[in-house]
């Protein structure tokens, strides 16, 4: 349970989590122990530094997504503001958006890796 | 010996989106996963597997969910009931679903409870047997039916009895059914609307709320006391629907079908708002439209100090005040039949 209470720090509503895995610990620590593969298999900034849009959205909308369903609200709320910045034709205001939680999901999926079993 | 699970395919690139789904309906459902849409369409395609319904995610990368079911319809892969998964029900998301007949969305973050009911009540949706509508009636299933009509009202009006509630508002809904559902008819040449049909769905109508019986009284009263208890309500509309159902004679098949529509669709929206399956005024029964607007209308003017025509008006205009609830058609054939309409109300309070 400790693990769980520290992720408070980086802004994770982990009583909303839980109740969705409906009070499973173990169960939602498997889940996040696989969040850091989801952020890592996609490079947000490489994909706008080689202009591929399309493929930033579908791959920031699955965070989005993914973050939303594990209740990571502070990266949860980024995306939804990077994915709408995309649609809108504004790949740099969804960079500055996605400078403002570089460090904060690095420090998180960092976190998640040395606890992960 | 235990009931064969239901086989689900889930088509959703999120592989922690999947766990979750699979945590939500695996002590329910059977299920098989495709990590993208072309991986759908394969495991579609081989039919190896009878597949009771799909939960299809809408942004995946290769190819999204909107394209899946396009090929889907180009190869023939029918009659599956699909609900769509996304963290954004835009109005353009569910138009582009509504195209591929799709009403049913489950949003992003999952909420359990609701995933699970949304897939219950997908699978609870039997086609519609529309061919019975245009089928004249013969004397023996008009007898047939009315056997039947009074069993079921027998037992309804001894629920209602038991519970202390009075009939009169559903003869009034039923009648003012059979007001609007004789105009409606009288547009139309030949045997959809013939008399015998209209008493039927005029009594049909009569059961709107024959689903109350199957959920608790909590569920019932207003305002509902928690969410759960609010989609408990809910149910009564499938659970009516249902009850009708066990009636399979085929004598008695155009009373059960209209039965059943009215039962299931009276809290459908024009707008696609309603519930149990969000069907907007296009994808909804006529005379399921026309019991859920004698329902609200009568609620409405029953208030109002007597059944004048100005007061008719003054209840069409607080009914257009909730936009959406229903279509033009609806109000233009109330508006027709506006003098009948307050004569009714006149005579059945006259006679007390």
């Amino acid at each position: 349970m400790q693990f769980l209470e520290s992720l408070k720090k980086y802004g994770c509503n982990i009583d909303v989590g839980l109740d969705r895995m409906k009070g499973k610990v173990d169960f939602y620590k498997r889940l996040l122990f696989k969040f850091p593969e989801v952020i890592e298999e996609n490079e947000f900034r490489s994909l706008i530094e080689s202009n591929e849009i399309d493929r930033a959205i579908e791959r920031t909308h699955l965070i989005k997504g993914v973050t939303a369903n594990l209740s990571i609200d502070s990266l949860c709320n980024s995306y939804t503001k990077i994915v709408d910045f995309l649609r809108q034709g504004n790949p740099q205001a969804a960079l500055e958006e996605f400078d403002k939680i570089e460090n904060l999901q690095k420090e998180l999926v960092d976190f998640i890796k040395n606890n992960a079993v | 010996m235990a009931e064969e699970k239901k086989r689900l395919l889930i088509a959703d690139d999120s592989f922690i989106d999947r766990e979750i789904l699979h945590h939500i309906l695996e002590n329910h459902f059977e299920i098989t996963d495709a990590k993208n849409g072309y991986e759908a369409l394969d495991i579609l395609t081989k039919k190896e597997v009878k597949f009771d319904a799909m939960l299809l995610d809408v942004v995946m990368p290769l190819i999204d969910g909107f394209s899946v079911l396009q090929l889907m319809k180009n190869n023939g892969i029918t009659g599956i009931p699909i609900i769509m998964m996304t963290a954004e029900a835009t109005k353009e998301n569910v138009r582009r679903a509504a195209e591929f007949g799709i009403t049913s969305f489950v949003s992003k973050p999952f909420d359990g409870e609701m995933v699970l009911e949304k897939v219950h009540t997908l699978l609870d949706i039997e086609p519609r047997n529309t061919n019975v509508y245009s089928v004249p009636l013969k004397e023996f299933d008009i007898n047939d039916t009315n056997i039947f009509i009074g069993r079921l009202t027998g037992v309804y009006k001894d629920y209602l009895k038991n519970k202390g509630v009075s009939d009169e508002k559903f003869k009034r809904v039923s009648e003012l059914t059979r007001i609007l559902m004789t105009e409606y008819g009288s547009q139309f040449v030949g045997d959809e609307y013939e008399p015998a049909k209209i008493n039927m769905i005029t009594t049909a109508a009569y059961f709107y709320n024959i689903g109350y019986m199957t959920i608790p009284d909590r569920c019932i009263d207003f305002p509902k006391k928690n969410e759960s208890d609010y989609r408990m309500f809910q149910k009564h509309t499938t659970a009516g629907a249902k009850f009708v159902r066990l009636n399979t004679a085929p004598s008695c098949a155009y009373f059960t079908a209209v039965c059943t529509d009215i039962c299931m669709y009276h809290h459908e929206r024009a707008d696609g708002t309603g519930f149990p399956h969000q069907l907007t005024a296009e994808e909804t029964p006529i005379h399921a439209q026309v019991c859920a607007f004698a329902m609200q209308f009568d609620e409405i003017f029953c208030k109002l100090d007597d059944f004048t025509r100005q007061n008719f008006n003054i209840a069409i205009s607080q009914l257009a005040v909730d936009t959406g609830a229903f279509s033009e058609e609806i109000y233009k054939l109330a508006r027709e039949c506006k003098g009948t309409i307050t004569d009714f109300y006149i005579n059945r309070f006259a006679q007390g």
